[in-house]
């Protein structure tokens, strides 16, 4: 009884062995920094849970919310989806936000600044907060989905300028590394640091697909069980309404 | 190892934090499979 299948059991397994093998590679494996020194390591997990929040599971988001929006694919599925996996972006890019901030006190020496990367991140979580809530508001159920749809497509632009902050402002902030243009077939990073980066990448974006598939069942049994006790309450209702014709006027 | 206070705490709410959305996750998925019928179980 639960929202598992033998795929996802298999997939979990390798999400586990590669946050595994993340922090193996990150904590023993991969040399400290010349400048960070030992705070590289924690750029290991902050890279890959930005990479996630911001441009797959607000990405996923995104789409799942145009196709909503899109009369000939509307469904079910693309909201729940939607849902499920801007939850999930929620979580990464909070994440992101406390590794972020205990590496700045390393590197930094403060824990926070109103950098502009950090204050577009920020004001991005708080806007996806914003869906979530949007998604809790009672209402007809086609009607509250194409409003958070229509929201998310909204909070979505708060990406790119999350991405682009760092060359639109002044910042203390590093530009990006590996998802520049400029630098993506010369990245500014190499060897084994490059490698546990790339492993961490690739587990997180497991563990991100295993909690999306949990999340999205769990958000579709939820829609079974309401719409069941609709049913049972409209029926318990017709059943009144039946006794009360054949008692008769009182 | 420098900064391993830091370091520790990095990793330790990363992975605590995904740990416990996970468990409520698959505890939330338990009990909503057992509230329905098992005709309307779509995963076992």
């Amino acid at each position: 009884m639960t929202t598992s299948t033998p795929a996802t059991r298999i997939l979990g397994a390798f999400a586990l062995g590669g946050l595994a093998l993340t922090a193996v590679l990150a904590l023993v494996v991969s040399p400290a920094d010349v400048n960070q020194k030992d705070a590289v390591r924690l750029l290991y997990i902050h890279v890959p849970t930005a990479w996630l929040a911001l441009y797959l599971s607000f990405g996923v988001t995104t789409l799942c919310s145009a196709l909503y929006l899109w009369p000939r694919t509307r469904s079910r599925f693309w909201d729940l989806a939607a849902g499920a996996s801007a939850e999930i972006g929620v979580l990464f890019l909070g994440l992101t936000l406390v590794i972020g901030s205990i590496w700045g006190r390393t590197t930094w020496g403060v824990w926070w600044t109103w950098d502009a990367r950090l204050t577009t991140t920020a004001v991005l979580f708080v806007l996806y907060l914003g869906y979530l809530a949007l998604r809790r508001v009672p209402d007809d159920t086609d009607v509250r989905s194409k409003r958070c749809a229509i929201a998310a497509l909204a909070a979505f632009v708060g990406v790119p300028i999350v991405h682009l902050s760092v060359e639109w402002w002044r910042t203390l902030h590093q530009p990006a590394s590996i998802l520049d243009e400029r630098r993506l077939l010369d990245p500014a990073i190499h060897g084994s640091m490059a490698w546990t980066l790339f492993v961490g990448v690739i587990a997180f974006t497991l563990v991100y697909a295993w909690l999306l598939i949990h999340r999205f069942r769990v958000a579709w049994l939820e829609e079974r069980l309401e719409d069941r006790v609709l049913e049972t309450a409209l029926a318990e209702r017709r059943a009144e309404g039946a006794a009360a014709l054949v008692a008769g006027p009182r | 190892m420098t900064y391993a206070g830091y370091v520790a705490a990095g990793y330790g709410i990363t992975f605590v934090a995904l740990g416990a959305y996970a468990w409520r996750v698959i505890a939330r998925g338990r009990a909503l499979s057992r509230a329905l019928p098992p005709e309307e179980r779509r995963w076992r």
